[in-house]
C-alpha cells in the first residue's frame, strides 16, 4: 500500500519537478483540459438552468381549481400580455378578493388601484427612448419592480397592475400560484433537442479533454521508460505514469473551474439570441459536477494507460515503428449500423416531432449515431490515407506522416466530426421544422389584419372605440362588429349571431343587396343555424350556461359565407335588431393596418389606451409565421453558435497538438531547412496535415449529419429539407480553422527550422 | 579554383560568442576536415558556410557570391541545388521511406516522381544500402540510415557537402563504411566536403585540416 | 628525446650552474627517475663544445664546480627549431611532447603551436595510413589500422594537453 502511495507521489513529482518545459506541459495541459471542464460545468449546470427556469415560470402561472380552498381569499386576476415591438409583454390585471388572497411570486404586495409593478427589463424598457408608445398603456404608478422569483431570465418583460375594475365572478378567481410543470409537446420538443444538442456539444469536449491530458507523450513516454530501465517494475512504471496523469487532470480541474466562476460572474451582462439567465441559474448539479470531477481524471488515467502499453513494456522506451497496427472495421461501424437500424424502423411511425422525441429508442439511436463517428473516423482516415499518393513533396511529407500516425489527429477530428454532424442534423432537422411552420396556410392580408375583442362592458361602447383606432396613424380602416350568441331552445347547438353594418357585415359573408333592417343567414358546413322565425335563447356572454333573453329569428336570406370553414352565423344588421333586447354584446374590431408606417400596430393598440386594459379580453394580433419560424431559427442560431464554440475548442486542441509535433520534429524539420526545403512546403505539408483529416471529418459529418436529419424529417413527415447554408458555414468554419490553426503553428516552424533546432541537444 | 571562402566570420548566441574571427577556403573538389574540441564553434562555422546561419560579421562567398547579400529564398535555393548536407543522426524525415528520403531533394527540385525515385535507387546502391529503399528510417540500422542520408546529400549531384559528425553516431567499423563509400561517391563526382569531426581517424581521410578552436579557426602549414 | 635540447630550454630562463638545472630538470621531468649529475655535466660539455652554451663565471661555494652556464644565440636557435620540428608520428612520444610543451610554457612560447605542429604531422602520417588502408587488401587493412589506432590515442592525448595547456602553465610556472 505504501509503494503505491510512494509510486503515485513520483508520479506527480514527476508531473511537476522536470524544469521549465515541465512546467510549460502541465500548463499546457491544465489549460486546454481546463477549457474542456468548463464547458463540461456549464453543460452541468445547464438542467439546473432549465430547472430553475422552468420552476420560475410554473411558479408564476396560476391554475383555477374550481373549488376554493379553506381560508384563502380570491385574487382576481385578468391576463392580459402585449406586445410591443416584436416583444412579448407578460402580465395581468390583478384586484384580491380579501386579506388573504395569493401574493404573485416576485412580489411584495399585491399592487393596490392604479398601482403597478414591472420587471426590471420592463422598467428598463419604458425608461427608454423607445418606450414612448409603450407608455401610454400603463399610466399606473409604478410602485416596485418584481425579483427574481417571479422572473425567468433577466431580460423577462412582465408587469402586474392592480385594478379594482376587474370582473370578481368565479371564472377570475384564483386561489394558489404554481403548479407542476405539464410539458407541452412544444416544450418537449425543445428540451428534447436541447438534450440532444448538449449530448453532441459534451461529448467532443470529453475527447478534447483526452488529448489535454496526452500531450507531450513522447517526453512523458522516455522519461518513463528512463525509469524502467532503473529498474522499476511495469506495474510501478504504471502507477507513477498515473500519477503523473492524476496531476495534470487535476490542475485541469481547477483551472477549468477557474473559467467557469469566471464565465459565471459575466453571464448576466450576456443575452444570447435573446436567451438571458441569472448567475444563480448556473449553478452545477452536484451529482453531475462530482461526475465530472470524477470521469476528467479517470479519462486522463485511463488513456495514459493504454497509450503507454507500447513503451512501459519496453524498458529502452525505442519504439520501433513497422506498419501500425491495422485497425479492425466492424465493430466500429457496429454503432453507426445499429443507431441508423433504429431509425429506419421509425420512419413514418410519428406524425409529430414530440411522440417522436418522447421516444427513447430514437434519442438511443441518435447517441448510437453520434457516438459512431469518433470511432469510424480512424479507420476512415487510415484507409483514405493509405490510399493517397503522389502529388507535390508537401503533399506526400503531410500524407507519409499521416500514414504513420493518423491516430491522434483522428481523434481531435473526430470530436469536430461529432459536433458537425450533430449540428447538421439538428440544423436539418430544425431547417424542415422552420419550413413546416412558414408554410402553414396564411391569408395573405392577415398580416396586415389586427383584430381586437371587446367583451361586455366595452363591448356597448364597440362604434366608439372603432373611431378612436380609426383615427390612429397606420391604421387604413376598422371594420367593428358587435356579437352575441343565440341557440335554439333547450338545444346545446350556439350559434353566433353578428351584428353590424352592412359594410361591416360584407367582411364575414357574401351577398348583394343590402340595407338597414336585412338580416342574413350564412350557413357553415359544420353547424347548422337556426331559421327565419325559430324560437331561440339568448345566452348571457360571460357565462354561455344562462340564458339570458329569448328571441324569434326575423325573415332571413341565405348566403354563402366568405371565409371557408367557419361555423354559421346569423348576420344582422342593426335595424333588425330594432325593439330586441338583446343583452349584453361584445365588440369585435377588424383593424387594416398600413404596415408602411413605422410601429403601425403599436399605435393602433396605443390607440385603445385610455379604455383601460382589462375591457380588453383578447388583442388578436396579426399572425406571424416569421414569429413562430424565427423561434426555430433563435435555437438553430444557438446551435450554431454551440457548434462554433465547439469547433473552436478543436481548433485549440489541434493547434496545441500541431505545436506539439512540430516540437518533437524539430530536428528533421530543421535539417529539412538546412537541406534546403523551402519553408513554404513545409508550411503547406503542415497545411495538408491539418486539413486532410479535417476534410474527412466534415465528409463524414455532413453525409451522417444530413442522413439523420433527413431520417429524422422522413419519420415525423416534415417535407424533406436541406440547410446548405448552414453546412456551408460550419464547412467554411472548419476550412477557417485549419487555416487559423496552420498559421499559428508557423512561427513555431519558423523557429524550429532555424539553425538551433540543428543543435544536438 | 577557390569555390567557397569565409574571412573573419564572428557569430554570438546571446552573450556567448560562438565563432571569433573564423576564416576558410574551401577549392573544388577537395576534402577539408574542420577540427576541434566540442563547443569550439565547428559546427556553428559549418552552418554560416552553408548559409544557414548568417554570420553577425565577416562574410561567405560562394563562387563569388556574398551569401549574406542573398536573401532567405534564393539562400534555401542555393543549399538545395549546390549543397548537400550530412548530419550526424535525427536527418531522415522518419515517415518517408528511405527511397523517398532519398528522392527528396530532386522531387523539391521538380523531377517527375518516378525519375527522382529511380535516380534515388541508383544511389543507394552506390552506397550499398538498396534493400533498405522500402523500408523507413526508424526500420534501418544507423550505419545504413547514415549511408542513406549520404545518399540524399549526393543525389542531386551538389557542388559542396557538407558533413557534421557523419560518424559520430556510429562504431569504428560502420564509420569507416560510411566514410569509405561517401568520400569515393564524394571524390566520383568531384564534390567539395567540408567535414566537421572531432575524430582524428575521421578527418584522416581529408586532404587537409582546420582546427577551431575558442571560435577561430588555425590555418596549420604542413610540416611533412 | 634529447637531454640537451632539454637544458638548453632550462638555460634559456636564465645561466645557472649544473646543479641547479639538474634541480630544475628533476623538478619538471624528473617525477621517478632523476638525472646523474655525471650525466648532466657530460651534456653541459657537449654543448659547450658545440657553442651552444658558454660559461658565465665561477662562484666560490660549497659544491664541486661552481661554474655557470649561460645559453648562445645558436642554442636559442637550435632549441627554436627543435620545438618547431614535429616528432616523427610514431608510438610513445608523450615523453619528448611533453618536455617540448612544458619548455615552451617555461620559455613563454606558444605551447599550442607545438601541439598543433604535431597535430598536423600526426594527421598526414594518419592520412598516409588512410591512403593506403583504402586502396589495399584485408591484412593492409589490419595492419594500418593498428597503427591509425595507435596515432589516434596520442592525438586524443595531445588534445586533452591542449585542453589543458592553462592549467599546465600555471604549475609549470610556480
Amino acid at each position: 500500500m505504501k509503494g503505491w502511495v510512494n509510486d503515485l507521489a513520483l508520479g506527480v513529482r514527476i508531473a511537476f519537478g522536470g524544469g521549465r518545459s515541465s512546467w510549460r506541459r502541465i500548463a499546457l495541459t491544465g489549460v486546454s483540459v481546463g477549457l474542456g471542464v468548463a464547458v463540461l460545468f456549464v453543460g452541468t449546470a445547464m438542467p439546473t438552468a432549465i430547472s430553475e427556469r422552468q420552476e420560475r415560470q410554473d411558479a408564476s402561472r396560476v391554475v383555477q381549481s374550481g373549488e376554493r380552498p379553506p381560508g384563502v381569499d380570491p385574487l382576481y386576476r385578468a391576463y392580459t400580455p402585449e406586445r410591443f415591438d416584436g416583444e412579448e409583454i407578460m402580465g395581468s390585471y390583478v384586484w384580491p378578493g380579501g386579506p388573504r388572497a395569493p401574493i404573485p411570486p416576485g412580489l411584495q404586495r399585491i399592487p393596490g388601484d392604479g398601482e403597478i409593478v414591472v420587471s426590471p427589463a420592463l422598467a428598463d424598457l419604458l425608461a427608454s427612448p423607445k418606450g414612448e408608445l409603450l407608455r401610454p398603456r400603463f399610466p399606473q404608478r409604478v410602485v416596485g419592480t418584481i425579483s427574481q422569483e417571479g422572473l425567468i431570465g433577466p431580460n423577462h418583460l412582465l408587469y402586474i397592475a392592480g385594478d379594482s375594475t376587474i370582473e370578481q365572478t368565479e371564472r377570475t378567481a384564483y386561489y394558489t400560484f404554481g403548479f407542476s410543470s405539464v410539458w407541452t409537446s412544444r416544450n418537449v420538443w425543445f428540451w428534447a433537442i436541447g438534450l440532444v444538442g448538449v449530448v453532441v456539444l459534451l461529448l467532443p469536449v470529453l475527447v478534447f479533454v483526452t488529448i489535454g491530458t496526452r500531450l507531450a507523450g513522447p517526453e512523458r513516454e522516455r522519461r518513463l521508460a528512463a525509469l524502467r530501465l532503473l529498474g522499476a517494475s511495469s506495474r510501478q512504471v504504471r502507477r507513477i505514469a498515473t500519477g503523473d496523469a492524476l496531476a495534470g487532470s487535476v490542475v485541469g480541474l481547477v483551472l477549468g473551474a477557474g473559467f467557469f466562476l469566471l464565465l459565471r460572474a459575466f453571464v448576466e451582462r450576456v443575452e444570447l439570441f435573446g436567451v438571458s439567465a441569472f448567475a444563480g441559474d448556473l449553478t452545477p448539479r452536484p451529482l453531475l459536477a462530482l461526475l465530472v470531477v470524477l470521469v476528467v481524471p479517470a479519462l486522463s488515467v485511463a488513456t495514459a494507460l493504454v497509450t503507454q502499453r507500447g513503451s512501459v513494456v519496453d524498458p529502452l522506451g525505442v519504439v520501433r515503428q513497422s506498419e501500425p497496427p491495422r485497425r479492425r472495421l466492424w465493430w466500429r461501424f457496429a454503432p453507426i449500423l445499429l443507431g441508423a437500424g433504429l431509425l429506419l424502423t421509425r420512419i413514418g411511425s410519428f406524425v409529430d416531432q414530440s411522440a417522436l422525441l418522447r421516444s427513447e429508442l430514437t434519442l438511443v439511436a441518435l447517441a448510437l449515431l453520434l457516438l459512431g463517428i469518433p470511432l469510424v473516423l480512424p479507420w476512415v482516415v487510415e484507409k483514405a490515407v493509405r490510399r493517397l499518393r503522389g502529388g507535390p513533396p508537401s503533399w506526400q511529407l503531410a500524407v507519409r506522416r499521416l500514414q504513420m500516425d493518423s491516430g491522434s489527429a483522428a481523434r481531435v477530428v473526430g470530436g469536430v466530426a461529432v459536433v458537425l454532424a450533430g449540428g447538421i442534423a439538428l440544423q436539418t432537422v430544425m431547417v424542415g421544422q422552420e419550413a413546416s411552420v412558414m408554410n402553414r396556410p396564411y391569408q395573405s392580408d392577415d398580416r396586415e389584419a389586427l383584430v381586437i375583442y371587446l367583451p361586455d362592458p366595452a363591448g356597448a361602447r364597440t362604434d366608439e372605440i372603432a373611431d378612436d383606432v380609426r383615427g390612429t396613424a397606420g391604421v387604413r380602416s376598422v371594420t367593428a362588429t358587435r356579437s352575441f350568441t343565440i341557440q335554439p331552445a333547450g338545444q346545446p347547438k350556439p350559434s353566433t349571431v353578428v351584428i353590424g353594418s352592412c359594410a361591416s357585415l360584407r367582411t364575414v359573408a357574401r351577398f348583394d343587396h343590402c340595407q338597414d333592417g336585412d338580416a342574413f343567414r350564412a350557413a357553415g358546413p359544420v353547424a347548422d343555424v337556426p331559421g327565419p322565425g325559430d324560437q331561440v335563447d339568448v345566452l348571457d356572454p360571460s357565462d354561455l350556461r344562462l340564458v339570458s333573453g329569448r328571441w324569434t329569428l326575423p325573415e332571413m336570406l341565405d348566403v354563402p359565407l366568405s371565409q371557408s370553414g367557419l361555423v354559421g352565423q346569423v348576420l344582422v344588421t342593426p335595424g333588425a335588431l330594432r325593439g330586441v333586447d338583446v343583452g349584453r354584446t361584445s365588440g369585435k374590431l377588424d383593424v387594416a393596418l398600413d404596415l408602411s408606417v413605422p410601429d403601425a400596430l403599436d399605435r393602433a393598440i396605443t390607440a385603445l389606451g385610455p379604455l383601460g386594459r382589462h375591457s380588453i379580453s383578447r388583442i388578436s394580433v396579426p399572425p406571424d409565421p416569421e414569429r413562430d419560424a424565427a423561434d426555430y431559427r433563435t435555437l438553430r442560431r444557438l446551435f450554431l453558435a454551440g457548434t462554433l464554440l465547439v469547433v473552436a475548442l478543436a481548433g485549440a486542441s489541434l493547434l496545441v497538438l500541431a505545436l506539439e509535433q512540430v516540437r518533437t520534429r524539430r530536428r528533421p524539420l530543421a535539417v529539412l531547412a538546412a537541406g534546403g526545403v523551402p519553408r513554404s512546403t513545409l508550411a503547406w505539408s503542415l497545411l495538408w496535415q491539418n486539413a486532410v483529416p479535417l476534410v474527412l471529418a466534415v465528409v463524414v459529418a455532413v453525409v451522417l449529419g444530413s442522413g439523420m436529419g433527413l431520417l429524422f424529417q422522413r419519420a415525423t413527415i416534415l417535407p424533406l429539407r436541406l440547410d446548405p447554408t448552414g453546412i456551408g458555414v460550419l464547412a467554411a468554419t472548419v476550412a477557417g480553422m485549419v487555416l487559423v490553426v496552420t498559421l499559428c503553428t508557423l512561427p513555431a516552424v519558423r523557429r524550429a527550422t532555424g539553425a538551433t533546432g540543428l543543435r544536438v541537444e | 579554383m577557390t569555390l567557397l571562402s569565409a574571412t573573419d566570420l564572428h557569430k554570438a548566441f546571446g552573450p556567448t560568442p560562438a565563432l571569433a574571427g573564423a576564416g576558410l577556403t574551401v577549392d573544388a573538389g577537395e576534402i577539408v576536415a574542420i577540427m576541434g574540441p566540442s563547443g569550439s564553434g565547428k559546427s556553428t562555422l559549418l552552418h554560416c558556410l552553408a548559409g544557414i546561419l548568417t554570420p553577425d560579421a565577416g562574410s561567405v562567398h560562394y563562387r563569388g557570391v556574398d551569401l549574406g547579400s542573398l536573401p532567405d529564398g534564393k539562400r534555401s535555393e542555393l543549399r538545395r541545388t549546390e549543397f548537400g548536407f550530412v548530419f550526424q543522426f535525427g536527418q531522415l524525415v522518419p515517415e518517408l521511406s528511405c527511397v523517398e528520403n532519398v528522392a527528396l531533394p530532386l522531387r523539391l527540385a521538380g523531377v517527375k516522381r518516378r525519375d527522382a525515385e529511380s535516380r534515388a535507387t541508383d544511389w543507394l546502391e552506390k552506397l550499398e544500402v538498396a534493400d533498405v529503399a522500402a523500408k523507413r528510417p526508424g526500420e534501418t540500422s544507423g550505419g545504413q540510415g547514415q549511408r542513406v542520408a549520404v545518399a540524399r546529400a549526393l543525389v542531386t549531384a551538389p557542388k559542396v557537402i557538407f558533413a557534421d559528425e557523419p560518424t559520430g553516431a556510429l562504431d569504428s567499423l560502420n564509420g569507416e563504411r560510411v566514410m569509405t563509400l561517401f568520400l569515393a561517391a564524394a571524390r566520383a563526382t568531384s564534390a567539395a566536403v567540408v567535414l566537421v569531426t572531432h575524430e582524428p581517424r575521421v578527418a584522416a581521410y581529408a586532404d587537409r585540416e582546420v582546427v577551431v578552436r575558442d571560435g577561430r579557426s588555425r590555418l596549420v602549414e604542413h610540416a611533412g | 628525446m634529447s637531454l640537451g635540447h632539454a637544458l638548453l630550454g632550462l638555460l634559456e630562463r636564465g645561466p645557472g650552474h649544473g646543479y641547479d638545472l639538474k634541480k630544475a630538470y628533476d623538478d619538471q621531468f624528473g617525477q621517478d627517475r632523476p638525472l646523474h649529475y655525471g650525466q648532466v655535466y657530460t651534456t653541459l660539455s657537449r654543448l659547450l663544445r658545440n657553442g651552444l652554451v658558454q660559461e658565465a663565471g665561477v662562484e666560490s661555494g660549497s659544491g664541486p664546480d661552481r661554474k655557470r652556464y649561460a645559453i648562445t644565440d645558436a642554442g636559442v636557435t637550435d632549441v627554436e627549431n627543435w620545438l618547431g620540428t614535429p616528432e616523427k608520428p610514431e608510438p610513445y612520444l608523450q615523453n619528448t611532447l611533453y618536455t617540448k610543451v612544458v619548455l615552451a610554457l617555461l620559455s613563454g612560447r606558444e605551447a599550442a603551436d607545438v601541439l598543433d605542429t604535431q597535430r598536423a604531422a600526426h594527421l598526414n602520417a594518419m592520412r598516409e595510413l588512410t591512403r593506403r588502408k583504402t586502396d589495399g587488401d584485408l591484412a593492409d587493412k589490419l595492419i594500418c589500422d593498428y597503427a591509425l589506432f595507435h596515432l589516434e590515442a596520442d592525438l586524443r592525448w595531445l588534445e586533452l594537453t591542449t585542453a589543458r595547456l592553462d592549467e599546465l602553465a600555471k604549475q609549470v610556472g610556480r
